[in-house]
C-alpha cells in the first residue's frame, strides 16, 4: 500500500549562506496493509523527517512516495499538488506526532471530533465519538470541555492519539505516540493502534523504547547510520 | 476530484505605463517592484495558483509584496493588466447559487457583470473598516446595502437576516440600528464580516483581517472566522503579512515578493520546511 | 425695445433681412437636440448629456423643457405650457408668449386639445394620448444625487445598474421614520433597467407615468441633459414589498372650487378666515368641471 523508494532530504540554509543539512538518504521501504513498519536509527532526527515527508510537511529532494489511495487512486506522495495531499490528510493518513499542534482556545472535545466533521461527519455524532474515544484513553472527563494547551505532557499526548484515531485511516504515522506515557496508557494505546490493525491500517511508526515498538511491529526498517545522523556538508 | 472554483493564472497588475522590460528587470531577484527603465510598479506579475470550494488559501508577504494587488483583482476593483481568472461553478445552475458564469474568464466581462458575480458570489473584509463600511449609516443598513444589492426587497426579512449575522458575528442585535462609527475596532470588523458573509457568497476575500487590533481582539475575530468557516464552507482567501493569522486559519500559502509568488505549499510544510530565502527569513523572524 | 416688439417690427414674411429663425434655435442646434432626443427615446431612462443652448431665459428656468419643445415645435402644433398645473403662473406665461412670438402656433389651456404640452411639475389629470407629447422641465437629472455627490460615480453606477446605495437609503428611511419620506422627485425604474428621475412631480403623478400613451421628453438645460420615457414603457416607483410606494392622501377633502375629489389639490391658506383650503392643483381641468365640460366626481 506503501512503497518508499530512495527517499532522500536535505535543508539548505539560507541564512547561513546556503548551508546544506542531510537529514537522510535512499530511503526505502514498504507496507503492507495491516502491518506496521517501525523505523530505527541509532540516534537523530532522520526517523521523524521521513515521516514529516510521506506526510509532506517536509518535501523530498528526491525518490518517490508511492500510496495506493481509494479516492485518488496510485499517488506518489512527493510530488502530488497540495489539494489532493489535503483530500488523503482528511481522509486516508493520519499522524500522531510528538507534540500536540492545536490551535489555542479549542476544547479537548473539539479537537478530538475536528477531524471527523472535517470528513464530513455529523457535529453531534463527531462529538460523541470524541467523548467515548477520549473516555478510553482515560482521559480525566473534567477535561473535556478544558483546552489542552494546559494540559501535562501525558494528557496532551493521549488527545493528540484520540485525535488520530477517532477516524480510521489507511495510513498511520506515529511518530513516538507512547513517549510520555505511564505504563498502562501504553498498553491501551497498543491495543488500540492493534485494533486499527486489525481492520487494515498500515503504519509507519518511530518508537524511542525499543520494548514497545516490538509489541506492535510488524518489522523494523534501520536507517543507514551514516544517512540517520544529521550530519553538515560542505556548501 | 472536483475542478476548482477559480483557476487563476498569469495574472498581472502593473501601475504606470509599462515597458517590455518591466517583467524581466523586477521581482525577488531584483529586489523591487518598480522598473528601472519607466519606472512603473509591478504591483504583481504572473500570479497562478487555483482556489477550491471550501478550503482557506493563505497569500502571505510584506507590504508592497503585491498580496492586496492580487486580491482587488479578484474583486475586480483594480483592472488586471494581464492574466484570466476562470470561475468553475461544478454544476451550480444561476438558481442555486452559481453566476451562470461556468467557465468563463471573469477578467473578460464588463464591468455591469463583474458587479453582478460580485454581488452574487464574493465577500470581502478590507484592513480599514472604512474601506468596506459607511461608517454613518446604520450597521444594519451596512448589511442591508448588500442584500440589496442582491436583489431583496422586503425590509422585515432584510431586517431579520441582518440581525442574526450580526449575533453570529458576535455584535449585539439591538446595536443593529447604531452606525459602525459607535463601535470599537473590533466589532467595526465584526460588522464588516457579518456584511461580506450576508448574500452566502462562495468566495470571501479577506485583506489583512486583524491587523491594528489588540491582541486578545484579534483571536477572537480569527476564531470567529474558522468557526464561520466551518459553518458555511466557504472558500476564502486570506491575505496576511503575519505568518501566525495564516497558519492558524489556512492549509496552504502563497509565499509573495516584490510583486511575485516565490513559494506556495502547503502551510505546514511552509512553515517547517520553507525553501525560499525570503520564505525561511519570514519564517525564522517569527515571533 | 422689448424682444417681442423687436421680433415683430422685423418682417419675416419676405424673408431675407436679418432675423430669428423659426423656434428661436438655428436649425444645427434643433438638429443636435432632436439626435439627442432619439437616443433619449432608444434607451429609455437613460440620461443623454446635450449642448445646453442659451435662451433669452436664465438657467434653471425652464431651459431644458424649452429648448425641447422648440426643436420639436412645427407651426401646426397645438401648445400648452402649464407651472405646477396652472396655466396662468408667470413661468407658464412667459414661456408661452416666448414660443408663440417665435413659432406663432395655436395656444391653448386644454389638455385634450394640445399636441405638445411644456410642464413643470406636474402631469395634466386628463390621460393624454399616443398623438401628444409632454416635454418636463427637470432641475436635477441625477436620481443617485441623493446619494452621491460625484457624476462620474453615478454614471459608472448607472452603467453598472449599481442601484443599492439608492435603495439603501430609502431602507435608512424606513428604519428612521418607519416609511419613505420623499415627496417630490420619487425615483421610478424605468424599463427594468435605469433608475430616473421624474422631476419634482407629486408622487401622485408617478403612476401616470407607467404604460402611457404619450411620449414623455425631459430636459434640463442647467444640467445639460435629455432623457426620455417612450409610450407604452414601464415606469415602476423604488418600492419595498412590505413598504409600498403611496400617493399622496387627500382622504376627506376636495376641491374648493369644483369639488373634485380625485384629482392632485394645492393647500392654499385662507387669508380671510386664517385656516386652510384645498384647489385642484391642475386649473385647466379644475375650470372645465366648473364649467361643466368634464364630469363631477
Amino acid at each position: 500500500m506503501l512503497l518508499v523508494k530512495n527517499l532522500h532530504k536535505s535543508f539548505t540554509l539560507h541564512m547561513l549562506g546556503g548551508k546544506r543539512i542531510e537529514a537522510f538518504s535512499d530511503v526505502s521501504f514498504q507496507v503492507a496493509p495491516g502491518k506496521a513498519v517501525v523505523l530505527s536509527a541509532p540516534s537523530g532526527g532522520g526517523k521523524s523527517s521521513v515521516l514529516k515527508c510521506i506526510y509532506r510537511t517536509y518535501l523530498p529532494d528526491a525518490g518517490v512516495i508511492r500510496f495506493q489511495s481509494p479516492s485518488l487512486g496510485l499517488v506518489d506522495l512527493a510530488s502530488l499538488d497540495e489539494h489532493r495531499v489535503l483530500v488523503l490528510r482528511r481522509g486516508e493518513i493520519g499522524y500522531v506526532t510528538q507534540f500536540l499542534k492545536v490551535l489555542p482556545r479549542v476544547s479537548t472535545v473539539d479537537v478530538v471530533s475536528e477531524p471527523l466533521i472535517n470528513a464530513g461527519v455529523d457535529a453531534e455524532l463527531a462529538r460523541r465519538r470524541a467523548v467515548e474515544t477520549l473516555r478510553r484513553l482515560r482521559i480525566p472527563e473534567a477535561l473535556f470541555s478544558a483546552y489542552p494547551a494546559t494540559f501535562s505532557g501525558g494528557e496532551q499526548q493521549r488527545v493528540n492519539i484520540a485525535r488520530a484515531l477517532i477516524r480510521r485511516s489507511r495510513l498511520l504515522l506515529l511518530d513516538e505516540p507512547t513517549a510520555s506515557l505511564d505504563a498502562e496508557s501504553v498498553g491501551i494505546v497498543l491495543d488500540m493502534l492493534q485494533d486499527c490493525k486489525e481492520k487494515g491500517t498500515a503504519m509507519v511508526a518511530v518508537f524511542h523504547d525499543r520494548s514497545v515498538a516490538e509489541r506492535i511491529a510488524d518489522s523494523f526498517y534501520t536507517l543507514r547510520p551514516d544517512d540517520g545522523f544529521v550530519r553538515a556538508a560542505a556548501p | 476530484m472536483k475542478q476548482p472554483l477559480l483557476r487563476v493564472r498569469n495574472l498581472s497588475k502593473i501601475f504606470g505605463p509599462g515597458c517590455p522590460r518591466c517583467a524581466a528587470d523586477t521581482g525577488p531577484e531584483a529586489g523591487t517592484n518598480i522598473c528601472p527603465h519607466c519606472r512603473s510598479v509591478v504591483a504583481c506579475h504572473d500570479i497562478g495558483f487555483d482556489l477550491h470550494t471550501d478550503e482557506v488559501l493563505g497569500v502571505v508577504g510584506e507590504s508592497g509584496s503585491g498580496k492586496s494587488t492580487v486580491l482587488r483583482l479578484l474583486h475586480f476593483d483594480w483592472e488586471a493588466t494581464a492574466g484570466e481568472v476562470m470561475l468553475y461553478e461544478n454544476g451550480r445552475s444561476p438558481d442555486g447559487g452559481g453566476t451562470g458564469f461556468d467557465g468563463v474568464n471573469l477578467l473578460s466581462l464588463g464591468s455591469y457583470r463583474q458587479r453582478m458575480i460580485r454581488n452574487r458570489i464574493m465577500g470581502i473584509v478590507f484592513q480599514n473598516p472604512h474601506l468596506g463600511l459607511k461608517m454613518h449609516i446604520s450597521s444594519g443598513g451596512n448589511i442591508a446595502e448588500r442584500l440589496l444589492a442582491a436583489g431583496w426587497r422586503h425590509v422585515g426579512e432584510i431586517r431579520r437576516q441582518a440581525g442574526e449575522l450580526l449575533e453570529r458575528t458576535e455584535v449585539p442585535r439591538a446595536r443593529m440600528d447604531e452606525p459602525p462609527k459607535h463601535f470599537s475596532g473590533g466589532m467595526q470588523q465584526r460588522v464588516q464580516i457579518a456584511k461580506a458573509l450576508s448574500n452566502s457568497p462562495a468566495i470571501l476575500l479577506l485583506d489583512e483581517l486583524t491587523t491594528g487590533l489588540d491582541v486578545s481582539v484579534q483571536a477572537r475575530v480569527l476564531d470567529l472566522i474558522r468557526r464561520l468557516h466551518r459553518e458555511m464552507q466557504v472558500a476564502t482567501l486570506v491575505v496576511s503579512h503575519d505568518l501566525g493569522v495564516v497558519r492558524m486559519l489556512t492549509r496552504r500559502t502563497l509565499v509573495m515578493k516584490c510583486g511575485r509568488i516565490v513559494e506556495a505549499g502547503l502551510t505546514d510544510q511552509i512553515l517547517e520546511d520553507p525553501r525560499h530565502p525570503y520564505t525561511q527569513l519570514m519564517v525564522s523572524s517569527m515571533l | 425695445m422689448r424682444l417681442q416688439e423687436w421680433i415683430r417690427s422685423t418682417d419675416r414674411s419676405e424673408g431675407g433681412c436679418v432675423d430669428y429663425n423659426f423656434a428661436f434655435l438655428d436649425e444645427g442646434a434643433k438638429r443636435e437636440i432632436r439626435r439627442k432626443t432619439l437616443k433619449a427615446v432608444a434607451i429609455p431612462g437613460y440620461q443623454v448629456p446635450f449642448g445646453s443652448r442659451e435662451l433669452p431665459i436664465a438657467r434653471g428656468w425652464g431651459t431644458g423643457g424649452l429648448q425641447l419643445t422648440l426643436s420639436l415645435i412645427g407651426s401646426s402644433d397645438v401648445l400648452k405650457v402649464i407651472d405646477q398645473g396652472s396655466d396662468d403662473s408667470v413661468n407658464a406665461v412667459n414661456i408661452r408668449k416666448f414660443i408663440e412670438s417665435v413659432t406663432g402656433v395655436a395656444l391653448t389651456t386644454n389638455t385634450l386639445e394640445a399636441s405638445l404640452i411644456q410642464t413643470r411639475h406636474r402631469i395634466p389629470e386628463e390621460p393624454l394620448n399616443e398623438k401628444q407629447i409632454l416635454v418636463f422641465q427637470v432641475p436635477i437629472p441625477e436620481p443617485l444625487r441623493f446619494v452621491e455627490p460625484s457624476e462620474r460615480e453615478t454614471r459608472r453606477m448607472h452603467a453598472e445598474a449599481d442601484y443599492s446605495p439608492m435603495w439603501l437609503y430609502l431602507y435608512e428611511d424606513i428604519v428612521r421614520f418607519r416609511e419613505i419620506t420623499i415627496g417630490a422627485r420619487y425615483p421610478v425604474m424605468v424599463n427594468r433597467r435605469y433608475v430616473m428621475d421624474p422631476s419634482p412631480i407629486p408622487r401622485w403623478d408617478v403612476p401616470r407615468l407607467h404604460m402611457a400613451k404619450a411620449l414623455y421628453l425631459f430636459g434640463a438645460g442647467r444640467e445639460k441633459r435629455i432623457y426620455a420615457i417612450p409610450p407604452f414603457t414601464r415606469v415602476e416607483p423604488l418600492e419595498f414589498d412590505d413598504y409600498r410606494f403611496r400617493v399622496e392622501s387627500f382622504e376627506g377633502r376636495c376641491c374648493a372650487r369644483c369639488g373634485a375629489r380625485n384629482t392632485f389639490l394645492d393647500e392654499v391658506p385662507d387669508d380671510d378666515t386664517g385656516g386652510r383650503t384645498f384647489m385642484c392643483s391642475d386649473t385647466a381641468h379644475c375650470e372645465k368641471r366648473r364649467s361643466g365640460e368634464a364630469p363631477s366626481p
